[in-house]
């Protein structure tokens, strides 16, 4: 269920790789790399300034999107080239098949020197990759490294399920945050439909009730028809619902700790409730009878052509301003923000305001550990300086006096973002950190997009048990996918087809327990007291 | 090499670079199927890999819904069998009987086309037609009926699959068989007029016979691909209220784990597949020796 994640964080960086100058405000700017290639200043990272007589060391490096990233005449590969003596040479896929591309040139034995891979979020390869020794542990050198150091440390948690030890970088999302989860989702709702029917954007999962059902049954669109919904979703129906169920305090996918017991919500009550919720507005024709049919691009087809009312979606710059232009396109003398706006974190029935959130990283960078001692040292080297301030000024601001210049404290882009967009190398910057919390001043709408991420971004909680390392010995790692697999499908069931909630939900309890569950929540607790959770 | 083979040398050494090419691409490759036998290190290779005899297939029998997609497999496939299998035959039977040489011409090329539709772009269309909001539905509501989950109910789900499946292979189908019927010698047709046989008549007695051939080996082949094929369709078509009906071993294993990189395990699925596969071919093509003396070899 990761790829809508991914989907967020790819939109997000697809944005970066548009070319949106990432100017950084609250950035750090010191020690902005000179022009002057000959005169390198030592900065704060541990980089050698480079020895004349050294042959560049040559490092291979695997992301999706580092085509032309060593173009001869990039500015800012010169930078790293001169500043770090390496040469890269990238080893790009599409995104459609980078993950099995990268999964044969492992098999075949041809790890790149350092590569970009879902890491952790792939567990039962990543664990194979640890276990055979074929990754470099980089906490065991982080003190070498400060600025590597810096970012693992907020990263801590993973180590504790892979022997408490970092065999790969976490590339995070947002820097300086310093949050633990972060969002990135929101529900959105047509503000032209609030407006006609003289409502309010709904705060708490009741009004959200009542704007969907109004939505269906007064007429929003004044058609004189009633062929509206209130509400739906998509991708399978289950896995976008995610902050329905949160408004009832509860998930489809987490822990909580009840009694000093660590129990699945999945099973919980306050998950009967909303499923009884959603069922309710089912049969009620509030929410979309096809809701789990739609592709996610349908779903936002039926919110923008004024089939629905609230959808629930990705929602940073990227997607909003996406959506924004397909209003735009499809009415072209109305100003999209009357026409959508979004909802935020619901308050829920207990009144607390709950946000699934996401861990502030998103893939991660592995070093080869069969690569030599020499080529190792350059490819932590790379790593750092990307991270210490001098190398992601390089990265989000470019070379002084190429693509920017200063004027006091300020920078001022002397580059079109298209332009400056040409220099392929800036995509390097993927190999440590997305920066998804800086738009440059260029980004359209962005005061909106800040309110917008904020309003789900503040109340994210990180998932108590994320990467909780059961061992392979104790519990069969497909018998989470299966139970996932039911669950996905029960819960459907039960929204659309069940006459009774109360009934039809003990039993699809007692079966979540018979297939395994009861096993799962033995060893969850069991793993969750020895790493201390 | 007997005197028999020294004669037609020349045929054989043609036949070498397919016999090298299989060889090469279909025999080599196949000690990597003993991966399903092992747990697979990257590290230490496929041979050096230690052996872990059936675990992956007993892992495999035990997940829990593996069975019902393993009758779900079988059931869709004999229902392909049973109504796929004799479409395209018929339409070429139709196809035959039809004089003008134009309108023959353009049927088949307008059947065929389908074939080079992909199932992603397939299942957009259908989607579009059978939803609530589709074409389908409107016309049933415009006639005052209720509208018709056809997307969402395990009852359409299998028949739609079978339709779809038909609409877009009959026409890639017919090809063999009216080639196969082009090569019929017309005197037989001619001679059955003289002898007073109708049209139907001819079909029964000549037409059909001239293609029997063709039908039994096409038939044998297909229960060579018994437990797989369909992954596409299925995966295009299903959604998470019809598994109970469409839900298949390909898509299943594909949902929970095979997106991991679990190669032992992929490999022992596909073996177990393979294998059956292979035996439900044998025993297909034996019976259909003893019955009809038509072989695949």
């Amino acid at each position: 269920m990761f790829n809508r994640r991914n989907k967020l964080v790819f939109a997000v960086m697809a944005a970066f790789a548009l070319g949106s100058v990432l100017s950084g405000c609250g950035n750090n700017n010191n020690g902005a790399a000179s022009s002057a290639p000959s005169a390198a200043t030592a900065s704060g990272s541990a980089v050698n300034a480079p020895s004349e007589s050294a042959e560049p060391v040559e490092l291979s490096v695997f992301s999706w999107m580092f085509e032309g990233a060593d173009a001869p005449d990039s500015v800012i590969y010169k930078q790293l080239q001169e500043k770090l003596n390496i040469r890269i040479k990238p080893i790009t896929a599409s995104w459609n098949d980078w993950e099995e591309k990268l999964n044969v040139m492992i098999a075949s034995g041809e790890m790149p020197d350092v590569f970009v891979s879902y890491g952790i979020d792939r567990p039962v390869q990543y664990r194979q990759w640890i276990k055979e020794g074929m990754v470099l542990p980089i906490s065991d050198y982080a003190d070498q490294y400060p600025n590597i150091k810096n970012s693992l440390a907020n990263f801590e948690v993973l180590a504790k399920t892979t022997g408490n030890k970092q065999y790969s970088l976490p590339i995070y999302n947002e820097a300086g945050s310093g949050k633990d989860a972060v969002s990135g989702h929101n529900i959105l709702i047509r503000k032209d439909w609030l407006d006609k029917l003289n409502l309010q954007v709904p705060t708490t999962i009741d009004e959200f009730y009542a704007v969907a059902k109004a939505f269906s049954e007064n007429d929003p669109d004044g058609n004189g028809k009633k062929d509206t919904y209130g509400y739906t979703s998509s991708s399978g129906g289950v896995w976008w619902q995610y902050p329905i169920f949160n408004a009832f305090d509860t998930s489809t996918e987490r822990w909580e700790k009840e009694e000093g017991q660590w129990t699945p919500e999945v099973i919980s009550d306050e998950t009967k409730d909303a499923v009884t919720f959603l069922n309710g507005m089912y049969n009620e024709k509030i929410l979309d009878p096809e809701f789990m049919l739609n592709t996610d691009d349908k779903k936002i087809e039926k919110f923008v052509t004024g089939k629905v009312g609230m959808i629930i979606h990705n929602a940073n710059a990227t997607f909003y301003n996406d959506i924004y232009n397909k209003f735009l396109k499809a009415s072209p003398d109305a100003d999209p923000k009357s026409i959508f706006t979004w909802v935020g974190t619901l308050k829920g029935k207990s009144g607390i305001q709950r946000m699934d959130g996401f861990n502030n990283f998103w893939c991660e960078t592995s070093i080869n550990a069969g690569i030599s001692e020499e080529k190792q040292k350059k490819a932590l080297e790379l790593l750092d300086y990307l991270l210490s301030d001098e190398g992601q000024n390089l990265m989000l601001n470019g070379v002084e006096g190429v693509h920017y210049k200063k004027e006091g404290d300020k920078i001022v882009p002397l580059l079109s973002d298209e332009e400056k967009s040409k220099d392929k190398a800036f995509s390097l910057k993927a190999l440590v950190s997305w920066n998804t919390d800086y738009l440059p001043d260029s980004t359209p709408n962005k005061e909106d997009i800040v309110a917008l991420s904020k309003s789900t971004g503040d109340y994210a909680v990180p998932n108590p048990l994320a990467y909780l390392n059961i061992s392979e010995d104790a519990l069969d790692p497909s018998i989470p996918n299966q139970l996932n697999d039911y669950v996905n499908e029960e819960i459907i069931k039960l929204i659309v087809e069940s006459k009774d909630v109360n009934v039809d939900f003990v039993k699809f309890k007692d079966a979540w327990l018979s297939k395994g569950g009861t096993k799962v929540i033995e060893e969850t607790n069991k793993e969750a007291v020895a790493e201390g959770r | 090499m007997t005197k028999r083979m020294m004669k037609y040398k020349m045929l054989y050494v043609m036949l070498l670079p397919a016999i090298v090419f299989l060889f090469v691409f279909n025999y080599i490759p196949m000690y990597g199927a003993s991966i399903a036998f092992k747990d697979f290190w990257i590290t230490k290779g496929i041979l050096g890999s230690p052996w872990v005899g059936f675990d992956h297939f007993e892992q495999l029998f035990k997940t829990d819904k593996f069975w019902q997609v393993f009758r779900n497999t079988i059931e869709i496939n004999l229902l392909r069998l049973v109504f796929g299998f004799p479409a395209p035959i018929f339409l070429a039977i139709l196809l035959n009987e039809v004089r003008l040489k134009w309108f023959k011409r353009s049927i088949q090329t307008i059947v065929y086309l389908p074939h080079f539709i992909s199932w992603v772009t397939i299942s957009g269309i259908i989607f579009s037609l059978l939803s609530n909001e589709g074409l389908v539905n409107k016309v049933i509501t415009a006639f005052g009926g209720d509208s018709v989950n056809f997307l969402t109910s395990n009852g359409m789900f299998r028949p739609l699959l079978v339709l779809s499946g038909i609409w877009k292979e009959i026409g890639w189908g017919t090809i063999i068989f009216l080639a196969a019927l082009s090569g019929v010698n017309p005197d037989l047709y001619e001679a059955a007029t003289v002898d007073g046989a109708n049209r139907f008549k001819q079909i029964v007695h000549i037409t059909l016979p001239s293609l029997l051939p063709i039908i039994s080996i096409l038939l044998i082949l297909n229960f060579g691909s018994m437990m797989t094929g369909g992954f596409d369709q299925v995966f295009n078509l299903y959604n998470t209220m019809v598994y109970e009906s469409g839900d298949v071993i390909d898509t299943y294993v594909y949902r929970i784990g095979l997106t991991q990189g679990k190669y032992s395990m992929a490999t022992a699925i596909g073996l177990f597949l393979n294998v059956i596969n292979f035996v439900l071919l044998i025993v297909v093509n034996s019976a259909s020796k003893k019955m009809s003396g038509q072989g695949i070899y």
